[in-house]
């Protein structure tokens, strides 16, 4: 470390969890950065507004509480009379159901297949890439409209299509990432001394390739939210009067110029969660990445 | 004056100001710039200038026989010709007739104008009548108008120029078959030609159809020797599918067009605030319903349909859904401009979730799960039923609500999938005997239904027997009552429906006795002095 | 190389197969039919049903699953069901409107993108940095409907600077054919110059500090050298690898920007078509993108190739 020019140290973000030392606890390094705590303390507070909603919303959701496109309530009522606080809130704990659940079906299916084809190669990388490409090849839209229209507009459909449509994100990153570290001498080491290669791809190779994967996550699980949001938008997301962050931007835009906060305050809630996501996907990245630890310690 | 900001904001670019280029690449139509030019004319109409119009629907299949929907009915309307149609006021007029009425009780006679010529230079006879009428109750065609017709025994020219309909019992329902925007009259020798009448128009219109170029737009331009004088004022129409209702509503308030169909109730404000703006509708013609599956338990029984028709708060629906453009509806199905009746039966159906709850005790139904699937593809459907759900609760009703893409939900309703379904259309035409495609046994929106009533297949069928209109009126008003006793669907609110234009465009009416008809474009100009 | 290029047309080709094969039946698995979506809605159930039989639409699937085969490998695209236009006579105009847009979309976002993420490397931690990060991440979590809109609202509405005008084609009125592109441009765009930024910028701070950027910098490399040879370089693997992701996501999205802006692409004839159930076009469309992407992706492989000689195929 001493040995790095300055410029490095520029270069490297957030460093004060390197500065105060390696060796410190996950939790102390991480409560460390200011920023990764702040995150992580604000999606906290969202995940239990989330799990809390139906006690924490002030009214039910579907209840007509005054006049239409007026300022009542906290935060105003909606087109249909209703609450917008409580719908903000229980859209809340919609969007980010479906949208972790489905980059969760996403990461696992992606990884693992991104892994198993980079690392074995042959005709199970062409088999696997190729399946890939099949799926990619479709505009997404279309496969979640035709698969949603197929088996029904429920949520459940919903996680399993977006997850589905994430799979190529993680396979593509990870399979990348494995052929340019398979080849390295530390994956080479490993194969001689003969580590089992399921333990090479968890122990040796996964690590190495966590960096893109966390911001990915990240990434992945704000478009899975914009993506329930297009589902929605045409309907097929969750089902009214359930809102959803999407269906609620999607519905204030009829209502742009009257009331313009229907589309505001979702969009906002929106623009939070991503932010949060990935300002903290940001800091476990260099807490998590072992090249970043291993030159701590 | 919104015209010239529009496009003389391209001042820089000379090629843009004033010209109308419409093309997709490689497939280029341009109405010659001197068509938008306005020729005043003091005290009558202007003649000349192009009309842009925003279309909700992009129509594919220009049949003149089988429409899709209302949008698709502008521009077969443009093109084409009935045997009559309806005026300004909705009163039914000659339109290829001279003279047309019963000659007695079951012969029907038209009498053609002298002189109609088809766009290709041909002359119009008896005989391209015949021709036409007998396409259109040919089964295959699936025309529109086929079940309007269905009384029609058979059809021959008398004559060069007469046409005679011959029936096996009065049917007071057939002018308003001859009237609709799909009763159009086409050439025989055209179609025997082979023309492939999905991709191209060929009538007696105002209008001559150019071309469609799916997605961007459908070009028409005045027909010269048009048979009526004066007409067409304008030089052409260009229409232009925006499906979005947003981007529509937009089109117009930016001037890209001069008009739109089919104003969403959530921008009906934005629009008629603007002064430059205009909004012709009408609260009596569309309207929203819920459908009962009526052999599915528990919907066999009369008293949870009636329970559930109780249970919709109609004026707050109107007040959250359509931001109360429309009027609540708690009577008949027919309005009562051309229903007399129709007030008599006002009130019937009022909000009553305490009655409600009390008839789905007696039915054994008490917090009653409800399967209702509606269409996203409309919000005037998708949004009504939204807004229904409150009072559905509150008469302790739990709703599953699934809302389907516009196919989906057809096949959904036709196959039954759903005990319960709410939607949105207008009757066929504006008389009480369009009521038999709801309630008669035979009728498209009944089949969805399993519904079927002898006494009102009974009173149906006189009433389109019957001419005395005090007698017709007791008829139908029967009818209804009874429907409002068995609930076989309950109506909940008439929408305000129409167009938006310029006030620039002049003399288009938004057909005003719930008769719909794209006729009033023919007529329309432009005054438009730049 | 050769041997490559060969057997990654031979796996194109298969792809294209079964993505025809899949497209045929999930286009059929959806409830409704065309022949529903060709009548209006007061159409009886036995109107319906006749015109059905004219489709051909009671034939058994597997006779019109060769058939479908058959004519294409004719080159023979079908004909609309509901317009009874030939599809080929739509298809390429609309292919060429959409690849205008997701194109000029991609180069704008890659430009952008890998400009920002590299500033967004190279201050790391200071204001510039989180300003584009926050900027970026604006750019990515506002839906696609939600920009469109916006925009339209202020350069078409409120301030009138960029109205929706008519299609023009870039032939006749180039002038006016950039005008009416900005507004789709700028909002296809907008998420994925977002993504691009963030992936340069995690890319390149991975790299500036892999041991082999430090050894060159150990060597006295310039550190724009360092940055130029191979912090960005390197960094540029999964930057290639995203891009083939993002144009397929572009061309997704472009399904709601056609529908907000009307622009007449290859999205909106095929939801158009998704809508009528207008099986011919459906499959003719999604075969066309198809095609396209598995282009892309043949080219991103060859760019990844060329990049990094360690990652070979097998």
């Amino acid at each position: 470390m001493a040995t790095a020019p300055e410029s490095v140290a520029q270069a490297l973000p957030d460093t004060p969890s390197r500065a105060n030392g390696g060796r410190k606890p996950f939790f102390k390094r991480m409560l460390a950065n200011r920023r990764t705590s702040v995150a992580g303390a604000f999606l906290l507070l969202i995940v239990v507004v989330a799990v809390l909603a139906p006690l924490i919303a002030p009214h039910d959701y579907r209840d007509i509480v005054g006049k239409p496109l007026t300022s009542g309530g906290t935060l105003g009522i909606d087109d249909f009379g209703r609450d917008v606080l409580s719908r903000l809130i229980i859209g809340l704990r919609t969007s980010l159901g479906v949208a972790v659940s489905a980059v969760l079906v996403a990461g696992v299916i992606g990884v693992a297949l991104g892994l198993v084809a980079g690392y074995v190669g042959r005709w199970v990388s062409t088999i696997i890439m190729r399946g890939i490409d099949v799926l990619l090849s479709f505009p997404p839209i279309v496969l979640a409209i035709a698969v949603v229209a197929i088996l029904g507009p429920a949520l459940v459909n919903v996680v399993l299509v977006i997850g589905v449509l994430y799979i190529p994100r993680f396979t593509r990153i990870v399979y990348s990432q494995v052929l340019s570290i398979r080849s390295m001498e530390y994956v080479e080491a490993s194969k001689i001394m003969g580590t089992r290669p399921a333990d090479i791809l968890a122990k040796t190779i996964l690590p190495n390739v966590s960096a893109p994967i966390i911001v990915q996550l990240s990434l992945s699980v704000s478009f899975a939210i914009q993506m329930e949001a297009g589902l929605s938008f045409l309907g097929l997301g969750a089902q009214p009067p359930l809102p959803s962050l999407g269906t609620m931007v999607g519905a204030g835009r009829d209502f742009l110029e009257v009331q313009p906060t229907l589309l505001i305050y979702p969009s906002v809630l929106i623009i939070l969660v991503v932010l949060a996501l990935n300002v903290f996907g940001d800091g476990m990245r260099d807490l998590l990445d072992p090249r970043h630890r291993g030159k701590n310690s | 004056m919104a015209m010239m900001s529009r496009r003389s904001f391209l001042a820089g670019s000379a090629a843009a100001l004033g010209t109308t280029t419409l093309a997709a690449c490689g497939n280029p139509v341009t109405l010659p710039e001197s068509m938008e030019a306005v020729r005043p004319n003091a005290g009558g109409p202007s003649r000349g200038g192009a009309l842009y119009f925003g279309l909700s629907t992009d129509p594919a299949n220009l049949d003149p026989h089988v429409s899709t929907g209302s949008a698709s009915d502008y521009l077969r309307q443009l093109a084409y010709n009935g045997l009559v149609q309806y005026d300004g006021s909705g009163e039914i007029i000659a339109d290829l007739a001279s003279e047309f009425g019963w000659s007695d009780r079951l012969t029907y006679k038209v009498k053609l104008r002298p002189g109609v010529r088809f766009h290709d230079g041909s002359t119009l006879t008896a005989e391209d009548v015949v021709f036409s009428f007998r396409r259109m109750m040919d089964k295959e065609t699936a025309a529109t108008s086929g079940p309007l017709l269905d009384q029609v025994d058979s059809v021959e020219a008398v004559d060069a120029t007469t046409v005679a309909f011959r029936f096996e019992q009065p049917d007071v329902a057939f002018p308003f078959a001859l009237a609709a925007p799909t009763s159009n009259v086409v050439s025989r020798k055209w179609i025997e030609s082979g023309a492939n009448t999905k991709t191209q128009m060929m009538g007696t219109g105002p209008f001559r159809f150019v071309e469609r170029i799916p997605g961007v737009s459908t070009t028409f331009v005045r027909f010269d020797d048009y048979f009526e004088p004066e007409l067409p004022y304008l030089n052409g129409i260009v229409f232009q599918p925006m499906g979005d209702d947003y981007a529509r509503v937009t089109a117009l308030r930016t001037a890209t067009v001069d008009m739109i169909d089919y104003v969403p109730a959530t921008h009906v404000g934005v629009i008629t605030r603007n002064p430059r703006l205009r909004f012709a509708s009408d609260k009596t013609f569309g309207f929203g319903f819920v459908g009962f599956v009526t052999t599915q338990r528990p919907f066999d029984d009369v008293r949870v349909r009636k329970a559930i028709a109780l249970s919709i708060n109609r004026p707050s629906v109107l007040d959250t859904a359509l931001l109360g453009n429309g009027r609540p509806m708690d009577g008949a199905l027919m309005p009562e401009t051309f229903a007399p009746y129709a007030s008599r039966l006002d009130g019937s159906m009022p909000y009553d979730p305490e009655q409600a709850k009390f008839l789905l005790k007696q039915a054994g139904q008490e917090g009653l799960t409800l399967p209702v699937v509606t269409t996203s593809s409309y919000s005037v459907i998708a949004r009504p039923a939204q807004a229904m759900l409150p009072g559905l609760r509150a008469a302790g009703m739990n709703v599953n609500l699934t809302q389907q893409e516009w196919l989906t939900f057809r096949a959904s309703v036709a196959g039954k999938t759903f005990p319960v379904h709410s939607w949105g259309t207008a009757p066929k035409f504006g008389d009480p005997a369009s009521l038999s495609d709801f309630i008669g046994s035979s009728g498209a929106f009944a089949e969805n239904l399993d519904f079927r009533d002898d006494k009102i297949d009974d009173l149906l069928a006189q009433g389109r027997r019957t001419t005395d209109p005090n007698l017709r009126n007791e008829i139908y008003l029967e009818a209804e009552k009874r429907a409002l006793e068995l609930v076989p669907m309950t109506y909940t609110i008439r929408r305000e429906q129409g167009e938006a234009h310029y006030t620039h465009v002049r003399g288009y009416e938004h057909p005003p006795k719930g008769a719909w008809t794209a006729t009033a474009l023919r007529r329309t100009w432009m005054e438009k002095t730049a | 190389m050769r041997r490559f290029l060969v057997r990654r047309f031979g796996q194109a080709i298969v792809q294209l197969l079964l993505v025809g094969s899949i497209v045929f039946f999930l286009a059929r698995l959806i409830p409704g039919d065309p022949a529903r979506a060709a009548l209006g809605d007061a159409a009886t159930e036995e109107q319906v049903a006749l015109t059905r039989a004219a489709m051909h639409l009671d034939e058994p699937f597997l006779g019109q699953f060769l058939g479908f085969w058959a004519r294409l490998f004719q080159g023979d695209l079908g004909t609309s069901m509901i317009s009874g236009r030939a599809v080929m006579q739509d298809l390429p105009s609309r292919i060429g409107n959409s690849l205008e847009l997701v194109l000029l979309a991609l180069a704008v976002s890659l430009v952008v993108g890998i400009v920002l993420g590299r500033i967004a490397a190279t201050r790391a931690d200071k204001p510039a940095d989180h300003a584009l990060v926050a900027g970026s991440i604006f750019g990515i979590s506002l839906p696609v409907f939600v920009v469109g809109t916006l925009l339209l609202l202020v350069f078409a509405v409120l301030f009138p600077i960029l109205p929706p005008r008519r299609f023009t084609s870039p032939w006749e009125d180039p002038v006016a054919h950039l005008q009416i592109l900005i507004l789709p441009v700028v909002t296809l765009a907008a998420a994925s110059c977002a993504v691009i930024t963030r992936m340069t910028r995690a890319a390149m701070l991975e790299t500036l500090n892999a041991d082999y950027v430090r050894t060159a910098r150990a060597k006295g490399l310039a550190e724009k050298r360092v940055i130029r040879r191979h912090a960005l370089r390197t960094a540029m693997l999964p930057v290639v690898s995203m891009t083939t992701v993002e144009l397929t996501t572009l061309i997704g999205s472009t399904v709601l920007v056609e529908t907000i802006f009307g622009w007449p692409g290859m999205s909106s004839l095929l939801m158009n078509a998704v809508g009528q159930r207008d099986y011919p076009v459906i499959q003719a469309v999604v075969l066309a993108a198809a095609t396209i992407v598995i282009l892309v992706n043949l080219v991103g492989d060859l760019a990844v190739r060329v990049l990094d000689p360690r990652a070979e195929d097998n």
